[in-house]
């Protein structure tokens, strides 16, 4: 569909009704119907959309009035060309109507059935490429197709000519095993896969009546599917339910109703399913995004299915424009938030989110004690102005360039990779400065540490995997193989940003640790399908521009963190915000694509500008965000919020990461750790290796730096973990070697003072009047005070309360 | 008067009897009283069950192949109650009465199939077959004197004229019915006439005939005039292997039908007479070779099994399951000693020829193998592959003594003659004649993927064939076309 037109026939789209009626307007889409062949159809979605917000699906009960019915014909919302020409759609429903436009031409040309949009995508649609079957890598049964149909002329390579005659019989077209195989007439594993009078049956037994031909080089090609409708809302679970349609374009300028050829997929069942042909009914309350895939194209539509309860916003104010943008969410999926979280609550959460510390009794006496109504905000300045929460951060982006013992990187090398990146950021660099200064970096692994990054991984593939997963979130490794199934990633954009690190060079330098990087100048890489030389390509931004002899990986590095590519700002966006709520927009937050959108993808934009505004400076944003109303709410939830994970409606419980436990297990028991290459006393957050032994590290599940993926960071509870706080000298061995019992004692004398010191450092809290009660009977029945106060504190820091940032 | 009266009904009802589709009404209507016999049973377990439940790795331990087997019950215990169909799992899962369903994940059954488990099992599980057993079926040559009644040619059936007319037109469309997921305008593009491609060539190596398959038949031609000299049904389905015994007087020809039958027949070549079959595959046949002294027939498939059978009495001699892929290949070393076979792996076993003993594994190939020629001493083994190698072995040694890498992209068909030239066809659409050293003497084109190639008797030609259905004579010396071979489409070959 041409742009122009669809500009102008907005302006036919706006109801014709001059006054909106209160039963909500109607919406048509595609405006245009465009009906190219003599087998082409459309079908159209009839949308009523409500004061409110929410949407219905009015097709089946729309009245659809032609103004040339010679032209084509409507049954059901689905238009058929019968004479080339146009003519006028009216829509009627409910008192509105809504105008749109058919087009016909060669309405009486029959064109050739196309083996790669229209036989290869029954065979993805009927799942017979999926990869439990055929589209194994091995494929079953000694038959193997592409998975999702990647390669269609290996496909039909395999189909046609691996076993002449068997496969498919042009001379005898039912007796092809194909066709066989997929009705079920003979032994099948996977059963019967099609019925004989569906239309994909007849696809594919008239392909091969044809003779089962090849696609013509100059065959269209889809070039990109569209979801309709963009956006559904449901009032209720109980609500009518509500076709999809998807429209595939191609090369030629056509394009061409292919829902019935799509795979339709829901990410949330519970909140809505979709049918196989791609009608969505709601389930219960929450949001779900519907997946379509065709071809190689991944698109998806989201679905909110609000409570149906009755809602009021409440009155609350926005401290800036993140709660604006928060509550406009909550607000479309009728939650209510949680309330404000109190200064104890704040103080420690804060604490721990900005130093990876505790607040000390007596910094929680001074807080709680001033009475300025911006201490939160002062708080949060003054925290961010610490070292610590620079030191946090060198650990996060030390994680995602993998600093680590690995591959022959000596230890010498890793300290000075380490240092490289501890100055910059204690410097003040920002992260694209250091990523620029990363990416093209050239010398030896000592002259140069930021070359340690080409010694961490050492295949162009590998590196432009962890490229993209640490700098732009997302994961393209499936696309090394095969068209990425749930994302836009083909191989082609793979192998093309793969390509930008074909020319490294390596060579040993004089200092047998050390290793000179340099840019070789040559080599490429081959597309393993279609086996032809790849250029160098950004990751969905085309082919790239590269100067004679210029440094593949200069130009990437210029392009990666740069506002040309706002994947990079929208990347860091998610990383701080997951930070300071446990969950990203994008959840897991390296791990953005189609099926896996953002829970509030104005949010996340606005993150990116936010960031791209300030040079990637990342402390204005952090402000902004711990000053927000969202991220000061407590974490006990209401009725309406309860089921609520994604949204920020309250926040969220975690439990703190090893490193941060470890050090807070120090801190309050005011003993010190031995890291190896690290004065006694370092913190766990300033460990430099990711292979630094640790019993306690590993156990909590720090990352160890083998990979990109911020899943290895793992905050989950594991039986060895609840051992080792129980039993283990991380607990009872801190409390006795710290001493802290015995010195309060000493100092305060009195043994409940000594208690309510003990629930300020662990908890940030005094202790509760029951919690007083039950220590005070313990300290009453005679035992020793000493051992007494011990066991409370070695029950404080078993207590989940401790364990937990909330 | 009466008497008369009589007379004429008797004698109309024995008319009625005798008009076969009447009579087959009747014994429909009749079915419930007659017996269900075991081969009627089993043809459905060997349609709809054999994939998975048959023989030693069955399954859950069920196998269905005999009724001793099936008594025998599976691993979770008792698999048929005589007389009970109801509590007999054979019948209650395939006919969904419990889970787990059978087939998984597929359609029910047909009710007329499992009509018959159910009056089997009902009737006590009989154990009588309505066929000749299979041994005096497939007689000996000996009993070939007594020819059996020729088959009829079955028509091939051709694809159906349903592609319904053009274009819609006013009239309301299938979409009427199907309010989701639209039925589009039917295809309307005229079905072109075409014949199939070859999937099996055999030249005779004692007279210029030639075979080749055609639709559920076998098509037999003088390749040095290029006349059809006869035409034998095989209505067990296509065939996939063709192969003239040494003494060019039998055609084996092995095939059947996809994922459900598959054996191999041999023919008098003079007469075009059956003379015995071989083999009860649950897949087609792909590969298949004759003894030297027509003793033996060995043959194989999708199902990974080699199976040696003796043709004197139709028995299963041995099972060579040392394959791990289809078997693409198999060939009798010409003293009959040894018999070779391979797979789509690459893989190639070599057995005793009389035994199916395990002799010697050779490994190298990387892609499935094409071709495989003995030596006239039978001491070495020639084999081509997709991997686009020839690799020549020596037998005493199992060692390979040469390698040739024709650089011709993916080997597709292979043959060898007396005095060492080697022939092949090739993805790149090409026939080459190579010597024995591995020089290219000559090559010509076809116009796709060269799938199949035969060396005439007096290696003078080559007859090869490619992936679109063309058939060529060039001759081995200049590569030069001597001629097409163009089979008449199945319907015009219906006697």
């Amino acid at each position: 569909m041409k742009i122009l037109r669809s500009c102008i026939l907005f302006a036919l789209c706006v109801p014709a009704a001059a006054d909106e009626p209160a039963t909500g307007t109607l919406t048509i889409q595609p405006p245009i119907i465009s009906l190219t062949d003599a087998r082409d159809w459309q079908r159209v979605l009839v949308l009523q959309k409500f004061p409110d917000g929410s949407t219905r699906d009015v097709t089946a009960n729309a009245e659809f009035q032609l103004s040339d019915p010679a032209v084509c014909q409507v049954e059901n919302g689905i238009f058929r060309p019968l004479a080339d020409g146009q003519c006028r759609v009216t829509v009627r429903y409910d008192g509105s109507d809504v105008v749109a436009m058919a087009e016909v031409s060669n309405a009486t040309m029959i064109p050739d059935l196309r083996f790669r949009s229209e036989v290869l995508a029954v065979l993805t649609k009927s799942g017979c490429n999926s990869g439990k079957c055929h589209g194994a890598a091995s494929g079953k049964d000694g038959f193997r197709l592409s998975l999702f149909g990647y390669d269609p002329p290996g496909d039909h390579h395999r189909l046609t000519r691996e076993f002449p005659g068997r496969r498919v019989n042009v001379s005898d077209p039912e007796q092809s095993l194909l066709l066989q195989k997929a009705l079920g007439n003979v032994n099948h594993t996977g059963g019967q896969c099609l019925d004989e009078d569906s239309e994909h049956f007849q696809t594919l037994k008239a392909w091969i009546a044809e003779g089962a031909p090849t696609d013509p080089p100059e065959a269209a090609i889809p070039t990109g599917i569209r979801v309709f409708p963009e956006e559904a809302i449901f009032a209720d679970r109980t609500a009518a339910s509500q076709q999809l349609l998807v429209i595939a374009t191609f090369s030629d300028g056509t394009d061409k109703d292919v829902t019935d050829l799509c795979v339709f997929l829901s990410n949330n069942d519970a909140a809505a399913g979709v049918t196989g042909d791609g009608v969505v009914s709601a389930n219960g309350p929450g949001t779900a995004f519907m997946l379509a895939r065709f071809d190689q194209f991944t698109e998806g539509t989201a679905v909110i299915v609000r409570p149906g309860v009755s809602y009021e916003f409440p009155k609350i104010v926005a401290a800036n424009q993140i709660d604006e943008l928060v509550f406009a969410r909550w607000k479309n999926l009728h939650l209510l938030p949680s309330e404000v979280c109190s200064d104890e609550e704040f103080l420690r959460r804060i604490n721990l989110d900005l130093t990876g510390l505790l607040p000390t009794p007596e910094e929680r006496r001074l807080f709680l004690a001033d009475s300025d109504p911006d201490k939160r905000a002062k708080r949060v300045d003054d925290l961010l102005q610490r070292p610590e929460f620079l030191d946090l951060w060198v650990m996060k982006w030390a994680e995602l360039l993998q600093i680590r013992t690995v591959n022959g990187l000596s230890s010498k090398g890793l300290l000075m990779y380490d240092r490289w990146l501890r100055e910059r950021v204690h410097a003040g660099m920002t992260i694209d400065q250091i990523v620029r200064e990363l990416i093209p970096a050239t010398g030896g692994t000592f002259e140069n540490p930021a070359t340690s990054y080409y010694q961490t991984e050492t295949t162009p593939q590998l590196l432009a995997e962890n490229v993209a997963q640490s700098f732009m979130g997302t994961r393209i490794q499936c696309a090394q193989c095969h068209n990425h199934p749930f994302d836009r990633w083909t191989m082609d954009d793979y192998y093309g940003f793969a390509s930008f690190f074909s020319q490294v060079g390596y060579k040993q330098a004089r200092d047998p640790r050390e290793i000179m990087i340099f840019n070789a100048g040559t080599g490429s890489l081959k597309h393993p399908v279609a086996d032809r030389t790849v250029v160098p390509a950004y990751l969905g931004a085309g082919k790239a521009e590269i100067p004679a002899g210029a440094d593949y990986r200069a130009v990437l590095s210029d392009w990666l963190a740069s506002d040309a590519n706002p994947a990079f700002a929208r990347n860091l966006g998610n990383v701080v915000w997951a930070h300071f709520f446990g969950i990203g927009i994008v959840e897991p937050v390296d791990d953005m694509r189609v099926s896996n959108p953002p829970s509030n993808p104005q949010l996340l934009q606005y993150l990116g500008q936010r960031l791209a505004a300030d040079g990637y400076d990342i402390r204005p944003l952090i402000r902004e965000i711990c000053l927000s109303r969202t991220y000061q709410l407590t974490a006990s939830r209401n009725e309406s919020n309860r089921l609520d994970e994604r949204h920020f409606s309250h926040s969220k419980v975690r439990r703190l990461r090893a490193e941060v436990l470890l050090d807070c297990l120090n801190q309050v028991t005011e003993s010190q750790e031995e890291f190896r290459g690290l004065p006694r006393g370092s913190r766990a957050v300033q460990i430099a290796d990711g292979q630094t032994p640790n019993y306690f590290l590993t156990t909590f599940g720090r990352a160890s730096r083998e990979t990109a993926c911020s899943c290895e960071v793992r905050t989950s509870p594991t039986l060895s973990q609840a051992l080792h706080l129980l039993n283990g000298e991380s607990t009872s061995g801190k409390i006795s070697s710290g001493g802290v019992v015995e010195r309060l004692l000493q100092e305060l004398q009195d043994p409940l003072l000594v208690v309510g010191n003990l629930y300020e450092r662990c908890l940030c809290r005094q202790p509760t009047s029951r919690e007083i009660e039950a220590v005070k009977d313990r300290l009453a029945d005679g035992r020793d005070v000493r051992e007494a106060l011990n066991d409370l504190f070695w029950a404080l820091l078993n207590s989940n309360e401790f364990l937990f940032n909330h | 008067m009466r008497i008369e009266v009589s007379i004429t009904v008797f004698l109309l009802t024995l008319l009625l009897v005798a008009i076969p589709g009447v009579a087959q009404e009747t014994q429909v209507s009749a079915a419930s009283e007659v017996e269900v016999t075991w081969d009627q049973v089993r043809a459905v377990f060997q349609k709809r069950c054999f994939a998975c439940h048959r023989g030693e790795q069955a399954r859950g331990g069920l196998d269905l192949s005999t009724v001793a087997a099936i008594k025998a019950g599976a691993t979770s215990g008792a698999s048929v109650v005589s007389g009970k169909p109801e509590e007999s799992m054979i019948y209650t899962l395939p006919a969904h009465l419990e889970n787990p369903k059978m087939p998984p994940n597929g359609a029910r059954v047909p009710q007329r199939e499992l009509d018959l488990i159910h009056k089997w099992i009902l009737g006590g599980l009989s154990e009588k077959t309505s066929e000749l057993p299979v041994a005096s079926r497939s007689s000996s040559r000996t009993a070939a004197s007594r020819p059996l009644p020729r088959p009829r040619p079955q028509p091939a059936s051709r694809p159906k004229q349903t592609l319904a007319p053009a274009m819609p037109t006013g009239t309301a469309v299938a979409a009427a019915e199907q309010p989701v997921g639209p039925a589009r305008p039917s295809f309307a593009k005229a079905i072109r006439h075409q014949a199939g491609v070859v999937t099996a060539m055999a030249t005779s190596p004692v007279s210029s005939l030639l075979a080749i398959s055609g639709q559920q038949q076998i098509l037999l031609y003088d390749w040095t005039d290029r006349s059809l000299r006869n035409v034998m049904a095989f209505p067990e389905g296509d065939v996939f292997i063709l192969r003239f015994s040494r003494d060019g007087s039998l055609l084996i020809a092995g095939g059947g039908k996809g994922s459900e039958s598959g054996k191999v027949v041999a023919f008098e070549t003079s007469t075009g007479e059956r003379v015995f079959e071989v083999g009860n595959e649950t897949d087609v046949v792909l590969a298949a070779d004759i003894s030297p002294d027509g003793h033996f027939v060995a043959l194989g498939g999708p199902s990974r099994v080699v199976r040696l059978y003796d043709t004197t009495n139709g028995n299963l001699i041995s099972e060579i399951r040392k394959h791990t892929d289809w078997i693409l290949q198999i060939a009798f070393s010409h003293d009959g000693l040894l018999v070779a076979s391979a797979d789509r792996f690459g893989s190639i076993c070599v057995s005793e020829g009389s035994s199916g003993k395990h002799f010697m594994t050779l490994r190298g190939h990387t892609g499935a193998i094409c071709g495989l020629s003995w030596s006239a001493d039978s001491s070495q083994l020639f084999s081509a592959s997709h991997d686009g190698a020839i690799r020549v072995r020596d037998l005493h040694t199992g060692l390979e003594t040469q390698q040739i890498l024709p650089g011709s992209g993916r080997l597709l068909a292979f043959d060898r003659d007396a005095s060492g030239r080697l022939v092949f066809g090739s993805s790149m659409q090409k026939v080459s004649v190579m010597s024995p050293e591995g020089r290219l003497l000559t090559s010509a084109s076809m116009s796709d993927e060269v799938t199949h190639l035969q060396i005439t008797q007096d290696a003078t030609h080559v007859i090869a064939s490619d992936a679109i259905g063309n058939i060529t004579l060039f001759s081995m010396e200049d590569g030069q076309s001597a001629g097409q071979i163009s089979p008449p489409p199945a319907s015009a070959r219906i006697q």
